[in-house]
């Protein structure tokens, strides 16, 4: 398991783009969805979230993510630079799960 | 709209001070000062947004009309977020006009309290909810009085233990708040210990960090006022409208201490805000001031004097013996 050391944010509000805050927390995984399309894409936005996390073996966050109509391969990007700031390790990229 | 960008504007240069200045009051914000950084919008040479940072609080957001609804808003708010995490802020407050609540709703943010001139919001990895349930509540009795006091304490005096006191002996159990916000002589960690300290022999008693959501008067903005009087209203309301909405349902809190205020004005004002405000579902008693043996009303910042005077013969009539032994020990006094 890797451990969020600290709280970290990635992205912007600007259109198509998405806002991901990771906090570490002690109990189990959040995720916090505001969304322009939450109806529509709510559950794949989250679905794409929970799958980048669990693909650096990240537990015990919480995610606060505001969407504005970010595509998915943009939501993978910005949840995968949230947890390198979160495990303060910018400038060690973990190639291997990307 | 691929010509907008994002600056930092510098208002040491008068060139952007005014151009500055001048959005502003297109918005009727009143100018501050101790501003921590302000970001522009420029459409190429023109300045058609601004907002600023001071601390962790968002103020002064300014869009010229003709830019307002969404992409501006949102490019210069995400920039305003990033500077923040930049700067080590993941808590963070906008205090602004209730009309635009939901504004900042809809970009993530939540409301802590709203009154009718003003509205204080949070986002981040903190909030208010988080925050009240810490405290453990109390039992919700018929005759049962829960009391609450909400004090700065730098440093704790036998003023704060007489108050303390004098709860403690009118109800079943007593939380004391102590005023996080750095801005005196005592640290809030050296406060909080030294009131801690000092009521240890008060089995009703327990003492709580007051968080970032009480008597905050450092981070609560109020720039949209233009008289100062008005401006502490506005504060003073909105902290005891935090207080009746959030903090005493979390603790059942029925009555809230307060001293009597004979000196300072602002103190006065939010004596009466919190009666305005609090009454009739919180009560408010204002507890007079004791004074020392030969008569001397107590005061912390009496104290402070006396500290900075290297006058030690009275401290130990101001101060319990805990707060005597720490100034003893930390300033040789």
């Amino acid at each position: 398991m890797m451990e969020i050391k600290q709280t970290a944010m990635a992205g912007t509000l600007e259109s198509s783009d998405i806002q991901i805050t990771l906090t570490p927390i002690a109990g189990a995984t959040e995720i916090h969805l505001d969304s322009s399309v939450g109806k529509q894409f709510g559950e794949q936005i989250k679905q794409v979230i929970t799958e980048t996390l669990a693909s650096y073996k990240v537990e015990h966050v919480r995610v606060d993510a505001v969407d504005r109509g970010a595509l998915d391969c943009t939501i993978q990007a910005r949840t995968q630079t949230v947890i390198q700031r979160g495990l303060d390790q910018v400038d060690q990229v973990n190639w291997e799960v990307l | 709209m691929t010509t907008l960008q994002v600056k930092k504007i510098n208002l040491q240069n008068s060139y952007h001070q005014t151009a500055w200045q001048k959005i502003l009051a297109s918005e009727n914000l009143r100018v501050e000062h101790h501003l921590s950084y302000t970001a522009g919008i420029y459409d190429g040479e023109q300045l058609i947004a601004t907002g600023s940072l001071q601390r962790n609080v968002i103020k002064e957001i300014a869009i010229l009309p003709h830019y307002q609804g969404g992409e501006v808003f949102n490019l210069l708010l995400s920039h305003l977020m990033s500077e923040l995490s930049n700067r080590g802020f993941y808590h963070y407050f906008v205090f602004t006009k209730p009309m635009y609540q939901q504004t900042f709703e809809y970009i993530g943010f939540q409301k802590v309290a709203a009154t009718a001139e003003a509205c204080l919001l949070e986002k981040g990895n903190q909030s208010i909810d988080e925050f009240v349930k810490c405290f453990s509540k109390k039992e919700k009795g018929v005759k049962q009085q829960i009391g609450c006091i909400v004090m700065h304490a730098n440093p704790f005096t036998k003023g704060h233990l007489y108050l303390i006191e004098t709860a403690a002996k009118a109800c079943a159990q007593v939380v004391v708040f102590v005023v996080e916000a750095d801005e005196g002589m005592f640290s809030y960690q050296e406060r909080i210990a030294l009131v801690k300290a000092g009521t240890a022999h008060l089995s009703n008693v327990e003492v709580y960090g007051g968080g970032a959501y009480m008597v905050n008067f450092a981070t609560f903005p109020s720039y949209f006022i233009e008289e100062e009087e008005q401006v502490i209203h506005y504060q003073t309301v909105l902290d005891a409208t935090i207080f009746k909405e959030k903090i005493a349902p979390a603790i059942n809190c029925t009555v809230r201490y307060v001293g009597e205020e004979p000196f300072s004005h602002t103190t006065n004002l939010y004596n009466q805000a919190l009666k305005e405000v609090l009454l009739p579902e919180v009560q408010v008693q204002v507890i007079p001031r004791s004074a020392s043996l030969d008569g001397q009303i107590i005061s912390a910042s009496k104290v402070r004097e006396m500290i900075e005077a290297g006058a030690s013969e009275k401290l130990a009539d101001f101060v319990p013996a805990t707060t005597r032994t720490f100034i003893q020990e930390k300033y040789h006094v």
